[in-house]
């Protein structure tokens, strides 16, 4: 059997790995330990397309094909494993609170439509149609953009589901032996590890802010970004806010998760009290019951952020079988990656309709 | 499930409790006053499950009552006033 | 939109806590001349051991208990009650009080949040009717209240036999005492302790607090075991195994205590390292000999940095506000070590007897061992199966076990499941706990609604929507 090693277990990983297990090969996840930094501790939870890649319509396609495998993608997980990630597609809004807001929200909207290969289902609503569907919003909500084909997860399940998932496929997942390059041991294709060797006929690099520098020993460029993003997180309230926006959203456990920033280039995990009262102070804006609902925690975690935003699969010249996958938007293309792109890696290729995201994209910007 | 060691003629204030009267002594917690009367559960867990206060001084959040319109206040650490009103945090 | 906050006049030095060390701090940095602010949670000063200590006193207290008290209002110290801190935004504390957010900027800080009970894991044991051994100790000291009916104290430590007599001498006896201290722990824990043969007062006070049980005729079942609270809504009594067989005793209450751990919630929200102490079986913070915590501008006094009791606590508290002093140019290097020697031999001779109480009270309910049935969060309900399930699963560590079961993610913050939480991984994988990481807690450093948290800081605008 065909050995895999991916560097990473985290959702990028962990969707990577069942993809490539499920067409037959023996895969291995090199993890750190379970306190390292990870985003997908750390992120929104947000299956959401409206807005990605107005700059870069495959970008948007890829997004919309992945959120349309979703569905399924969750309920084989919760059928495979038991674990529901919780997959709700209800649709989703982006809320504007001023004049500015709604023109920026607009022009984003109207340059989404009409390109080709994408739905033409993100619209502006007014009041009343945002009153319908969330009646808690407050007097400030002036308008919003929705979009029927947005929705969310529960990370920490989605997370969850797929390590089982993958050891229930014969995923192996081996802690703490710290991979430091990929390259070749004569013919063979290795992962070089702090204490150990690896061969593998594909190697996968999913492993956050380190991509860049593992996929770089493997000739790839992958340059990436850190991010920092606060969120606050409350106590678990009745059923109140039916539709997701990017800066709030219900957890089915009841708890609601608001705020939505991004600090560039911070490199430590915290938060800090200017953010995290503006993200009150919006969120009160947005629905004004929340004013007296309890705050328990907040935390702000390290994202990847790729250096245009758009996520980076990259395939090695100088070590035939190594791939590079990272990105900003792990738990929207999670059923992606796990049907679409862990496959085609097993078959040591890239899809096609990646192309024009592959990290060549980098190189071309250096040569110009 | 408590009694006061005061002279019962102190009890001089008066609380609201989920809309009926109860007698209250100055300096005693909410949380005191409700187990004197032996007005547990204080709250409901998500699942339904009856909570009453635990450990009075702070630390586990059993005890949350909503007090003079304010919510989810531990009644361990806040002294009865008179004409306070409580509202216990079960759903019906 | 909510008030903003209101902010206090600065102070050179805020103190958090107005228990025996956070009275003692204030009062020796008052003695410097230092403006001092206490913020105190309670309704009263005294901190837990002290409670009611400028009241009726209901209880008796140790000696130099009614001093402190004493001088601590007469130290010029502006003492704040009901002050709940939950943030520490550079130099700027941020509290609340009765649901108004307040700003106070402070040279220094002071955590002297004291400690609280050990968090126990048996079935039945989140039973309306179920209360700490200190929460009786609470109601009796600060409100006047008494169980009435039929009561039991049951677990491990000194305060299950000084509460029952507290309690007798105030009119209402315990139905009994089941002590969880297991078989031979005495003379264990005797070996480990050679300096307590200069501290013989602590062995010859407890040999007279059983005396006085004796004397008071109050039952007591020792070295038992596999305890269960009885009843599905109310606490109706207590199983339990002792002397080789199975007792059931009717109460309308359930006193449960396991010893006392650091109240450290604040002080790992304000970013704080602490470090596994194995003697204590809990978190110790991570302090200098001057009690100075890994985060600048922040002292730990008291049982909040690791447990000592009340007496050492005004130790520490003295030394926090000498290392103040000096840093804030009150003292000369000079003065600060003449004022700090004596008690710091103070400090190191009476700490002699800790290892001593530490052993000897080691935890004897703790989730690692308790039924699966028991609930190890009380907050999210989750059972120790679950926990273990998770484990089982793959969880390695703290982070990966909350993200499968929700434990910690309720009101509490984790404050009643996180020494439970570690001491089920370290059991279930054969590790030592301090293989994994404490789960980080963040602001708010206590649970506060959406609107203190709007009015706590202007806010730096909308930071952007990307989606």
């Amino acid at each position: 059997m065909k050995r895999a090693i991916v560097i990473g277990g985290g959702i990028v990983g962990l969707s990577l790995a069942v993809g490539m297990a499920r067409t037959g090969l023996s895969v291995v996840i090199l993890d750190g330990s379970d306190q390292e930094p990870r985003a997908s501790y750390g992120n929104a939870g947000l299956v959401w397309v409206q807005g990605k890649g107005a700059n870069h319509p495959p970008y948007a396609q890829w997004s919309r094909r992945s959120a349309s495998l979703w569905p399924q993608f969750a309920e084989s997980l919760l059928a495979a494993t038991g674990i529901d990630p919780e997959y709700d597609r209800r649709g989703g809004f982006s809320l504007c609170l001023s004049e500015e807001e709604l023109e920026a929200r607009a022009s984003m909207v109207a340059k989404l439509s009409g390109q080709p290969g994408i739905p033409d289902d993100v619209a502006m609503v007014d009041v009343d149609f945002i009153r319908e569907r969330l009646p808690k919003v407050g007097p400030d909500v002036i308008g919003a953009s929705w979009c029927p084909a947005d929705g969310h997860a529960n990370p920490l399940f989605l997370n969850q589901a797929l390590a089982v998932q993958a050891r229930s496929l014969g995923v192996e997942i081996l802690r703490n032996d710290k991979a430091l390059s990929i390259g070749m041991a004569g013919s063979q294709l290795t992962v070089f590890c702090a204490e150990n060797r690896y061969p593998a006929e594909r190697v996968v690099i999913a492993a956050g802010l380190a991509t860049q520098p593992l996929a770089a020993t493997a000739g790839m460029r992958v340059p990436l970004k850190p991010v920092r993003g606060q969120i606050v997180v409350t106590e678990r309230l009745p059923p109140s806010i039916a539709h997701a926006t990017p800066t709030t959203r219900q957890a089915r456990a009841g708890s609601v998760m608001f705020g939505n920033s991004h600090e560039d280039h911070v490199v430590t995990p915290g938060t800090t009290l200017p953010i995290l009262a503006s993200h009150a102070q919006r969120a009160i804006r947005e629905f004004p019951f929340l004013a007296s609902a309890r705050v328990l925690r907040s935390w702000g975690a390290i994202r990847v952020m790729p250096a245009d935003g758009m996520p980076i699969y990259a395939r090695s010249e100088t070590c035939p079988g190594a791939f590079a996958v990272a990105c900003h938007s792990g738990i929207t293309l999670a059923a992606a990656h796990a049907g679409i792109v862990g496959p085609a890696i097993a078959r040591d290729a890239l899809p096609g309709e990646l192309a024009t995201l592959s990290s060549r994209r980098f190189d071309a910007a250096l040569a110009s | 499930m408590l009694r006061s060691l005061l002279d019962p003629a102190e009890a001089r204030l008066t609380v609201m409790v989920d809309g009926r009267p109860f007698d209250a002594h100055p300096g005693e917690t909410v949380a005191a006053c409700l187990m004197r009367h032996d007005l547990v559960p204080t709250r409901q867990t998500p699942t339904g499950r009856p909570r009453a206060p635990y450990c009075l001084m702070g630390a586990c959040f059993e005890c949350t009552v909503e007090l003079d319109g304010r919510t989810n206040v531990q009644a361990c650490l806040t002294p009865v006033r008179d004409g306070m009103v409580i509202c216990r945090n079960l759903r019906a | 939109m909510p008030e903003f906050a209101s902010v206090d006049p600065a102070t050179d030095v805020a103190i958090i806590g107005a228990g025996p060390a956070g009275m003692a701090a204030a009062i020796e940095a008052r003695r410097h001349g230092l403006a001092v602010t206490v913020l105190d949670d309670q309704p009263t000063i005294g901190g837990q051991i002290l409670r009611g200590i400028t009241g009726a006193r209901r209880v008796h207290y140790e000696i130099w208990g009614a001093p402190l008290a004493s001088a601590f209002q007469q130290s010029g110290a502006r003492h704040v009650r009901g002050a709940s801190v939950w943030a520490r935004d550079g130099e700027t504390l941020v509290y609340g009080v009765e649901g108004q957010t307040c700003r106070l900027q402070a040279k220094a800080v002071i955590l002297a949040t004291g400690s609280m009970e050990r968090p126990v894991v048996l079935p039945g044991h989140t039973l309306p009717g179920v209360v700490t051994v200190g929460a009786l100790q609470s109601l009796l000291k600060g409100s006047a209240a008494v169980p009435s009916g039929r009561y039991v104290l049951a677990g491990s430590g000194p305060l299950l036999v000084l509460t029952a007599l507290q309690l007798t001498k105030a009119g209402a006896p315990p139905l009994a005492i089941i002590d969880t201290t297991p078989r031979g722990r005495w003379r264990a824990s005797l070996t480990k302790a050679p300096g307590l043969i200069g501290e013989p007062a602590l062995a010859i006070s407890g040999m007279k607090l059983l005396a006085r049980i004796r004397m008071a005729k109050i039952p007591i079942f020792r070295h038992a075991t596999d305890l269960r609270v009885l009843g599905t809504d109310r606490a109706e009594g207590l199983a339990f195994r002792a002397e080789g067989r199975e007792h059931r005793l009717e109460a309308g209450m359930v006193a449960l205590h396991d010893g006392v751990v650091p109240n450290d919630q604040l002080a790992v929200s304000f970013g704080c390292a602490s470090r596994w102490n194995a003697d204590a079986q809990a978190y110790a913070m991570v302090t200098t000999a001057e009690v100075r915590a890994s985060v600048g501008g922040i002292w730990i006094a008291g049982d909040a940095a690791a447990i000592s009791g009340g007496y050492l606590a005004t130790l520490t508290g003295r030394l926090a506000a000498l290392d103040v002093a000096r840093e804030l140019a009150m003292l000369t290097a000079e003065a600060h070590a003449e004022a700090a020697a004596p008690v710091l031999a103070e400090r190191s001779r009476r700490l002699a007897a800790r290892r001593f109480v530490d052993a000897l009270y080691a935890p004897t309910l703790s989730a690692a061992k308790a039924d699966g049935s028991a609930l190890l969060c009380r907050c999210e309900e989750v059972p120790v199966s679950r926990v273990r399930a998770a484990i089982a699963q793959g969880a390695t560590g703290t982070r990966q076990v909350k993200a499968a079961t929700r434990c910690g993610m309720g009101p509490c913050q984790g404050r009643q499941c996180t020494l439970s939480l570690v001491s089920v991984l370290a059991e279930e994988l054969g590790a030592a706990v301090t293989d994994f990481s404490r789960p980080s807690l963040r602001t708010p450093g206590r649970p506060i609604t959406v609107a203190e948290l709007a009015a706590s800081h202007s806010g730096q605008g909308h930071t952007g929507s990307d989606a």
